[in-house]
């Protein structure tokens, strides 16, 4: 289980799932359309259930659920998520503490984990940007949570994608070594929300797609309720569903602590 | 024995009334263990574990307040076997691993909680990874070589803790009325007694047998209470840790006597006795980029060493107290799936002297590579140490593998391998090195 990327996973998936129209109608460079996305409101607090279905090529099932809590303390987003299922790692915790992108640099975030069969916590590294977490179709560079000034932006046209107008941008990172190297994400005109991505791998070939499905509002925040990965080459699949999602309401300060995940203070 | 089995039924028969009625929850694990040594003329071939167990964990909280309890029933029928009646009473045995109630306030201000736990509870200490440095407040379980986590290598111990924390700090202190020792291989089926105690020694060209004595726990009073306290500070940049321990040692001090018939010695008897130490310790962790660099130091003060048995069956003092200075250096690399953590250490006993029955120093490594596949349901791990002094050493292999979301199947080995001029810590295990495979079911 890749534990830091799964800290940064949720952080991520907090940032691409809620959105608010954020632009009037006007032309816009692919680096324009990014950044409006970039800067959704995701409320101060936000809490939710997720649940992770992963479907394997011959139809088999696993599923995990997790809940999470995050503040907006200015500068720092504070999240704290606890594995529900599978009953192996139930009540494993993680604390992150993300850092907004300054004068185009991006800190990494600081992760804590807490593993009830260990007893304790643990500092992890907040630098690991690849591979899958958890078994899912999903990474941390999926999700878009890299800041702006790794890639570079071109924006291909508008496209209809889900019934839905939308941007239709094409993502090179900077670093052609990175496992997904090229993107092409189509983001809704009316709310910049992601709608459908494209992942490709290092000799661009379609490797991933991800459908986005469900995009309601909720407290009066975009909110995408499904996220379907599909991995084109292994047939596997991953759906995430996000529960009980809740923005700007009065969450403790205290519970974004080592101390309170230490005490399984989120259950 | 069977009060704490009605002890335990009762308390899962609670979980079971509760769990519909407030905010509560019961999970539990059934688990299934066998294994085969796989070396030495009289042990390969023959069964090195066979066991069932049954754990339980009852989690309830009402407001401020929560409550927690965890146990298990075991039947080794390997102990069973072995006293001969092959009845399952005789392989039965219980433990209760934690069980506590907490009450916890953020009504302080200032981001400030305070709380108190008090009962049955497992403490870790140290960023240390299965190396005891400064992880001194709960005691070991020293009876088998299988624990696969360190809840199951470690014994509860019936404290009261109280807490106060803040955004990046906590403080812990602990008052422990009730002395609880390590629990040693003491029982006669246990494959490791003949390590701890040799069933007989060679005395002057005469093969004499070896029995146990008493081991004297201290008294029951509240002067023999044991005291501790952590501050712990989690920044951005680095996360550190001071200890401090002022109690019982966990395990004893052995000493030797000898039985006479007449001049003629006819058996040694082995005893213990437990004695208090303080300890000063702290611990750091600190982040950068991939990699996680850890640290931990512990400085025992006047702890009881023993004194060999040529010492001591020669009239000497049966220990020694000397101050004793542990430290460990580690990194943590995590990439892709990969994690790999390195780790080395010493063990130094300052003012060494050569009755003592150990070494000046003590120093060793380890090192563990892992990675998942399979969309993280096939685990492959490697883990190793190796002692510095003799070059003996410690390797496991093993395979998990999540048959569903709720069964895991592991293949597993372990082996130990002697030095080259000798045994050496790792090395004196080298017969019990094994093959298991182990199942679980998760509810």
């Amino acid at each position: 289980m890749n534990h830091s990327v799964f800290a940064k996973l949720i952080i991520s998936l907090s940032a691409l799932c809620l959105a608010v129209p954020a632009a009037s109608a006007q032309t816009l460079t692919g680096y324009d359309v990014m950044k409006k996305a970039d800067e959704v409101d995701t409320g101060t607090t936000g809490s939710y259930t997720a649940t992770m279905t992963l479907l394997s090529k011959n139809g088999s099932t696993r599923v995990r659920e997790v809940v999470c809590r995050s503040r907006d303390f200015g500068g720092v987003t504070k999240s704290v998520i606890v594995f529900r299922t599978p009953k192996d790692v139930a009540g494993v915790g993680y604390l992150t503490w993300d850092y907004d992108e300054k004068d185009g640099v991006k800190k990494d975030s600081d992760n804590w984990l807490y593993m009830p069969a260990m007893k304790k916590v643990r500092r992890i590294s907040g630098s690991d940007s690849g591979g899958n977490f958890m078994g899912t179709d999903f990474t941390y560079d999926d999700m878009g949570d890299r800041g702006l000034t790794k890639d570079t932006f071109t924006l291909l046209g508008e496209e209809s994608a889900g019934g839905t107008g939308c941007y239709k941008v094409e993502c090179r990172a900077k670093d052609t070594t990175e496992k997904n190297p090229r993107r092409i994400l189509w983001i809704r005109k009316d709310n910049f929300v992601m709608q459908k991505g494209e992942f490709y791998d290092k000799q661009n070939n379609l490797q991933r797609e991800l459908i986005c499905s469900g995009i309601t509002l909720i407290d009066g925040i975009w909110t995408t309720s499904v996220m379907t990965m599909k991995n084109i080459v292994t047939g596997h699949s991953t759906v995430i569903e996000m529960k009980d999602v809740h923005y700007n309401q009065n969450v403790d300060d205290s519970i974004f602590t080592v101390a309170s995940v230490e005490r399984g203070a989120v259950k | 024995m069977k009060k704490i089995h009605i002890i335990f039924c009762m308390i899962l028969a609670a979980a079971g009334i509760s769990v519909s009625a407030q905010e509560a929850s019961f999970s539990g694990s059934v688990k299934s263990a066998a294994g085969v040594y796989v070396y030495g003329e009289d042990n390969a071939g023959h069964v090195s574990l066979a066991e069932e167990t049954v754990s339980g964990t009852l989690d309830a909280s009402a407001g401020s307040c929560s409550a927690y309890a965890t146990g298990n029933v075991s039947f080794d029928a390997l102990a069973a076997a072995q006293t001969g009646t092959l009845s399952a009473a005789d392989g039965l045995s219980s433990q209760l691993g934690e069980a506590w109630f907490a009450w916890t306030s953020a009504a302080f201000g200032d981001g400030l909680t305070a709380g108190i736990k008090a009962g049955r509870q497992i403490t870790a200490w140290g960023k240390a990874d299965g190396i005891r440095i400064a992880d001194v407040l709960c005691p070991q379980d020293l009876t088998t070589l299988y624990a696969s986590t360190y809840s199951e290598s470690r014994l509860g111990v019936d404290a009261l803790k109280l807490n106060l924390s803040g955004t990046v700090f906590s403080a812990d202190a602990y008052w422990i009325p009730v002395f609880r020792p390590s629990a040693l291989p003491l029982e006669s089926t246990n494959p490791l007694r003949k390590i701890v105690i040799p069933e007989s020694v060679t005395v002057s060209g005469t093969t004499i047998p070896v029995t146990l004595g008493s081991i004297e726990r201290p008294e029951l009073t509240l002067a023999a209470g044991s005291y501790a306290g952590r501050v712990s500070f989690w920044l951005p940049a680095i996360d550190f840790s001071l200890y401090g321990y002022y109690g019982w040692d966990d395990t004893p001090v052995v000493t030797y006597s000898l039985v006479m018939s007449g001049y003629t010695p006819t058996g040694i008897t082995v005893s213990g006795n437990y004695y208090r130490y303080g300890m000063a310790g702290f611990d750091a962790a600190l982040p950068a980029g991939p990699f996680v660099f850890r640290a931990e130091s512990a400085f025992f003060i006047e702890r009881a060493f023993a004194r060999t048995a040529e010492t001591v069956l020669a009239g000497g003092s049966p220990y020694l107290r000397k101050n004793q200075l542990m430290s460990l250096a580690g990194i943590d690399w995590t990439r892709s799936g990969w994690t790999v953590t390195a780790q080395y250490y010493e063990d130094i006993v300052p003012g060494w002297d050569d009755t003592l029955d150990r070494r000046m120093r003590a120093p060793g490594a380890t090192l563990s590579v892992s990675r998942s596949f399979l969309s993280d349901t096939l685990t492959l791990a490697l883990s190793g140490a190796v002692n510095w002094n003799d070059f003996d050493s410690y390797a496991s292999l093993s395979a998990d593998y999540a048959l569903t979301d709720q069964v895991t199947l592991t293949l597993a080995a372990d082996g130990f391998f002697p030095g080259p001029d000798g045994d050496g810590e790792y090395g004196v295990y080298k017969e019990l090195s094994n093959v298991r495979l182990n199942g679980v079911y998760r509810f």
